[in-house]
């Protein structure tokens, strides 16, 4: 345990993107992922028709040169819709991964560093939310607000705090035995200081992998509530893509392998992202 | 085995055995409707679910029944007097009619149906049923119903006494009893001209010929036979593979091209539902839609064409009016709005609405009833697009039912919102739509329009029963409605039913339909 705590963070990180890179699926994934990210933020450039606009091309034609992935029951172009979509599906991910990421480290340092009353409260909040089915609060929420990316995105992003807070609270307890952390209390430094100088860049690496495990959870929790039809009509959802297509299975084979597949790949990539991320911050694995 | 998987081989070994039977006796046959939910019970005169009557109402019976054109034809009264002052009207009963355990029907059944069962404990009992005020019955063969002051229920067709708000049940069997846990109200005995044969919860429900039927030489199938799929898209593949010969219910618009181009299936539209309008209300209480010309603008900029042939494959049609034009009150000389964007732009323009660096003149909330059905998000989609076209901005917000009638119906909080209309077998159960409504309630008049000509004009409707003077009401008030434009209407609701075109007068009329007798269903 000892020799684990004082592995120094720096040279952990180099050593473990070396690690990272060597694992042939991880660094293909994380390819994938720049590039759905570089083609979410260049969706106006490459989507050659508005993604929601009925009507650009006849309805339910199959993939041409035209429509690259057809189009489907009111004319809209299936290719567009997809690269759209990938904001949305980013977007959702993206907020959902950094609110349990920002608020799982808070709480999860900070009743860790602390321990005590503060640490117990923290603990028991933590758990009550843990205990919520994620996709029935969903519904109920999309049902009763109507449904919004950001929204969702943000009660994705708070339902997954405890999963991270709980990970780097027991982190963080041990860190607070450790002798460096010791030292830094001896100088007189602040809980803060503490915290942020020598506990953050311990607990960093376990938060990042199981935040980025949120991402990819939180996109397919979208997709299932835009399947069953919960998603806001005013943006391109892959979910909300699947959904439609349904009623088409039989006739148009595209309009659910796109959306479908784009789910698939997205959230793959994003799994073995994160597996490469553990194994990059496993020091066991990183010393071998 | 788990439950499911019995539940598969029943329908499998259920299947083959009545398709076996079927073949095997020919001409009449079994005819197997696929259903979309179990039924909660098996007595009409309870319950107004469209499921439980599709299917009791093959077993029971109701006095006098509504042909296509809504005509009055007799049912259980062979015929029947109306006094002058429309008070008192003398039925007289078919003539050796006998219940499904031999019992002979009589007027006294007629009697403990209206007064102590119906009247009270039929969900539309007390408000149709509210004039009747006694069954007399001189002999087994009469029986005179009183009525305290005239009604449009009780005036022809006699809406009052068709199957679905007045089925007759055995008195003999019910009374004195809870009706509700009665077991014969789920397993009936009616004079109908099905027999209930077996009810298993959860898989199907077998009706059988009623060989004693008074209507000499009918039925002409000797078995109907429901399966419960509650699952859309197996219902639908069961369809597909000649397993079910009947779907009634819930059949996607998306379904009708590919099926509808097979030389076996027939595609039936229900002559009849020409109550159902779908299209948009708005909240005329705030600014921009206070203006009548923003309305106007709106009306001018949808193509409702492009709507019935997007959304409904074109099986719909383009409506005119909150009217089906099928109905004997729909007015063809209604004010009607064509499309034409440079009238929509000149318009809102008049109304002050001039469009922003952006070519957006203003934004609005347009609220998706999700449970109208699919059509209705690919509506508001069209719609999007089509507003755009005269710079406006429409941002769509699919609610589910509830949140729906809780956000607009209750507290008002919309902009533009669906509408999904029915006007009922007579447009005065529908007018509720469009009067001041005296208090929040679902499906009555959300939209802020009062117009007390218009509450005079449907006021009167409701009360007259000179069909002529009725017809000049309801038209005066279609001309007022389609002038002001609190509601947008844009397509007839056509309800495609899918039947195996191995059988034939299967499907007629959705409104009789939901108390159809199958009468003159056969195999070809």
């Amino acid at each position: 345990m000892a020799s684990r705590v004082s592995t120094i963070p720096r040279r952990q990180w180099t050593h473990g993107l070396r690690h990272f890179t060597s694992s042939k699926l991880a660094g293909i994934s994380a390819a994938i992922l720049v590039l759905v990210v570089i083609i979410a933020l260049a969706a106006p450039l490459i989507a050659p028709y508005p993604p929601l606009q009925t009507g650009v091309s006849p309805a339910l034609i199959p993939p041409s040169t035209t429509n690259l992935f057809g189009t489907d029951d009111l004319g809209r172009d299936g290719f567009s819709a997809i690269v759209f979509g990938a904001r949305t599906a980013l977007t959702v991910g993206g907020i959902a991964g950094f609110v349990a990421f920002a608020v799982g480290i808070l709480l999860g340092c900070w009743g860790g560093l602390r321990g005590g009353r503060v640490d117990d409260f923290l603990m028991r909040v933590v758990e009550a939310f843990q205990v919520l089915p994620v996709f029935f609060v969903m519904l109920v929420i999309a049902s009763v607000f109507g449904p919004s990316t950001e929204v969702t995105a943000l009660v994705l992003g708070l339902l997954a705090v405890p999963s991270v807070a709980r990970l780097v609270r027991a982190e963080a307890l041990a860190l607070r035995e450790a002798d460096y952390v010791a030292a830094g209390y001896a100088l007189g430094n602040t809980h803060l200081t503490v915290a942020f100088r020598h506990v953050l860049p311990g607990v960093l690496g376990t938060a990042l992998t199981v935040s980025s495990l949120e991402v990819a959870s939180a996109i397919l929790t979208e997709a299932g509530l835009s399947f069953l039809g919960f998603s806001d009509s005013n943006v391109a959802s892959w979910g909300a893509m699947l959904n439609n297509s349904r009623q088409f299975l039989s006739s148009a084979w595209w309009m659910a392998v796109f959306p479908g597949a784009a789910i698939a790949v997205v959230v793959l990539s994003i799994n073995s992202v994160a597996e490469g991320l553990a194994n990059m911050t496993n020091p066991r694995l990183v010393q071998r | 085995m788990s439950d499911a998987g019995r539940r598969i081989l029943t329908l499998i070994v259920g299947s083959l055995l009545f398709g076996s039977i079927a073949m095997a006796q020919g001409g009449g046959g079994t005819l197997r409707i696929g259903l979309n939910s179990e039924p909660i019970t098996l007595n009409p005169a309870i319950t107004n679910n469209q499921i439980d009557v599709f299917v009791s109402a093959k077993v029971y019976e109701g006095l006098i029944y509504v042909d296509e054109d809504m005509n009055p034809v007799p049912g259980l009264a062979r015929s029947w007097e109306v006094s002058d002052d429309g008070l008192t009207i003398t039925l007289q009963l078919q003539q050796g009619v006998r219940w499904h355990d031999g019992v002979p029907f009589t007027s006294a059944d007629v009697k403990f149906s209206l007064e102590d069962v119906v009247k009270t404990k039929h969900p539309l009992g007390p408000s149709q049923l509210a004039v009747l005020e006694s069954v007399e019955t001189p002999d087994d063969e009469t029986a005179i119903l009183h009525l305290s002051g005239p009604s449009i229920f009780f005036a022809s067709p006699y809406l009052a006494l068709n199957a679905s708000t007045a089925p007759i049940i055995p008195k003999h069997l019910f009374e004195g009893t809870d009706i509700a846990t009665n077991p014969v109200s789920s397993n009936p005995v009616g004079t109908g001209p099905f027999r209930f044969e077996e009810w298993v919860r959860g898989s199907h429900i077998v009706l059988v010929r009623n060989d004693d039927y008074w209507a000499a030489g009918l039925p002409l199938l000797d078995q109907v036979v429901y399966l419960v799929i509650p699952d859309a898209s197996t219902r639908l593949l069961a369809f597909e593979n000649g397993e079910i010969d009947y779907l009634p219910f819930g059949v996607p618009y998306s379904a009708l091209g590919r099926l509808g181009a097979r030389p076996d299936v027939d595609v039936i539209r229900f002559r009849d539902t020409r109550y159902q309008i779908h299209g948009l209300y708005f909240n005329v209480r705030n600014e921009p839609f206070s203006n009548p010309l923003v309305r106007q603008a709106i009306a001018h900029a949808i193509d409702k064409q492009a709507i019935v042939d997007n959304v409904t494959f074109g099986y719909d049609r383009v409506a005119n009016s909150i009217q089906q034009s099928g109905s004997v009150f729909y007015n063809p000389g209604v004010p009607t709005y064509d499309l034409d964007l440079t009238t929509a732009a000149a318009l809102l323009d008049q109304a002050g609405l001039t469009p922003g660096a952006n070519g957006i003149r203003f934004e609005t909330v347009f609220t998706v009833d999700l449970g109208a059905g699919e059509t209705a998000l690919k509506t508001a989609e069209l719609l999007r697009d089509q507003l755009a076209k005269v710079g406006i901005a429409l941002k769509i917000v699919p609610l589910e039912r509830a949140t729906f009638l809780q956000t607009v119906y209750q507290n008002y909080d919309f902009e533009v919102a669906t509408f999904y209309g029915t006007m009922g077998p007579d447009p005065s159960v529908g007018s509720k739509w469009f009067v001041t409504p005296s208090a929040p309630a679902s499906f009555v008049n959300p939209t802020g329009y009062s117009n007390p000509k218009i509450d005079d004009l449907l006021g009167e409707f409701a009360v007259q029963t000179d069909q002529n003077r009725r017809r000049e009401l309801f038209n005066e008030a279609q001309d007022i409605l389609l002038t002001d434009l609190p509601y947008i209407p844009i397509r007839e609701d056509s309800w495609p039913v899918l039947v195996s075109s191995r059988f034939t007068g299967v499907a007629t009329d959705m409104f009789a339909g939901k108390a159809d007798r199958l009468l003159n269903a056969a195999r070809r």
